[in-house]
């Protein structure tokens, strides 16, 4: 313990004091020019928040974009695969030419159809087209052309041209689904392969691909 | 350290914004605020400073402060806070020259008396600014509001045995520096006594 008189000293010499009067005047001034300050804070505050939720909405609007895409161009072959189960058979349009059902949809839904060879497998015999319809997507014209490759047959879904996707010419990465499914977008558009049965899906590859199944080649 | 009812609504007053209740809010803790800021700078310039500091930050944070707790100890710990923040000033040596002199042109008292009083002040003042920030704010805590420990510990966020140690050893410091003068001013007590007597 600290000796008493040191105590009654401190005591003393640290008494409490009163505050000069003045110091309202000092405090409220001060509080009057944060007041004042702020304005041109919220202003800015006012200005950066829209801009900053616009953008962050932006980006949101950007990511949902592409996960749609994305979600699209995976969920194309099972929609595919539905629509093929329950209309096989029943088509819009029949022909053995490739030319000729090319022609059909480019007139019924405005959709080019791309393969990468310029004379697809179909052409030289391995690929028989069967018939061709036109069904709609989500409000997207699909043209479903069903081809027979060897004893397996298999439905080439075209869509019409979709914003956001690749618009190259060079086939997207192919995204398989099930081992059933292959889709890939190219020129704007989503291709899909949808096959029936259990048998090897890379039978069908033989519509763009020369040799199947093992390594596909882009031609 | 409870507050009052009427505490709590100049606080919602605050928290309205209305001028009223920061004015009486002021009133009711601006000698508190003044006193700590005061003793522990020792200079009443920047004493006005931290008051001042101390009222804005917490008219502006008078928002987030939840009612459940205590209002006085979060008052304590902004002012002391702000104390430390307080850039450390160049000591003067002016006041303490100013109350020698001012002493000396006490007319209704022995200047004998009054000087040695003031020397003391200056003397208290010096040793305690020489105190190490913590240890001065603990002392200044007790000494100046005469809080216990406990209270003192909870302003300073530490244990109460950290308190008592830091007051021990500031009290260490100023008995060793403070004795002689105290000595000096018994003496001289004493003999005014025997000539007046």
């Amino acid at each position: 313990m600290a000796e008493l008189w040191l105590e009654r000293e401190l005591a003393r010499q640290l008494a409490p004091v009163a505050a000069p009067e003045s110091l309202w005047d000092r405090v409220h001034r001060q509080q009057g020019r944060q007041q004042r300050r702020p304005v041109r804070r919220i202003a800015l505050e006012r200005a950066f928040w829209p801009v900053a939720v616009a953008m962050v909405l932006m980006a949101f609007a950007g990511v949902l974009r592409t996960l749609s895409v994305n979600r699209e161009s995976d969920q194309l072959p099972e929609q595919a695969l539905a629509l093929f189960g329950r209309t096989s058979g029943d088509f819009d349009f029949r022909s053995n030419s490739f030319a000729e059902t090319r022609a059909w949809v480019k007139a019924q839904a405005d959709i080019d159809i791309d393969v990468p060879a310029s004379r697809p497998a179909a052409d030289r015999g391995a690929v028989r087209w069967l018939g061709t319809r036109i069904i709609r997507l989500h409000g997207l014209p699909v043209a479903a052309i069903d081809y027979r490759v060897g004893d397996q047959v298999a439905t080439l879904f075209v869509s019409g041209k979709r914003a956001g996707l690749t618009g190259s010419a060079k086939a997207s990465k192919h995204l398989f689904s099930r081992g059933r499914f292959v889709s890939w977008n190219m020129r704007s558009q989503t291709y899909a392969i949808a096959l029936s049965g259990t048998q090897n899906s890379r039978g069908a590859c033989l519509l763009c691909h020369a040799t199947s199944p093992g390594v596909i080649l882009m031609e | 350290m409870v507050l009052e009812q009427n505490g709590k609504e100049l606080i919602e007053g605050c928290r309205r914004g209305e001028p009223d209740a920061f004015r009486a809010l002021f009133e009711t803790h601006r000698d508190m605020v003044y006193s700590i800021a005061l003793r522990y700078s020792g200079d009443p310039a920047v004493a006005q400073d931290i008051a001042q500091d101390t009222f804005l930050k917490l008219f502006s944070a008078i928002g987030s402060f939840r009612g459940d707790s205590n209002f006085e100890s979060w008052l304590y710990r902004t002012v002391v806070n702000t104390c430390f923040d307080q850039k450390r000033r160049t000591r003067r040596l002016t006041p303490l020259l100013d109350e020698v002199l001012s002493a000396l042109r006490t007319p209704d008292l022995s200047v004998l008396d009054e000087v040695l009083r003031a020397e003391m002040s200056a003397h208290v003042r010096s040793v305690v600014d020489s105190l190490a920030p913590d240890q001065r704010m603990v002392v200044v805590l007790r000494y100046t509001q005469g809080l216990s420990y406990d209270e003192i510990a909870e302003i300073l966020g530490c244990a109460s045995g950290t308190i008592a140690s830091r007051l021990n050893r500031a009290h260490k410091v100023l008995e060793r520096r403070l004795s002689r003068l105290a000595r000096k001013q018994q003496r001289g007590t004493q003999q005014r006594r025997i000539s007046n007597g």
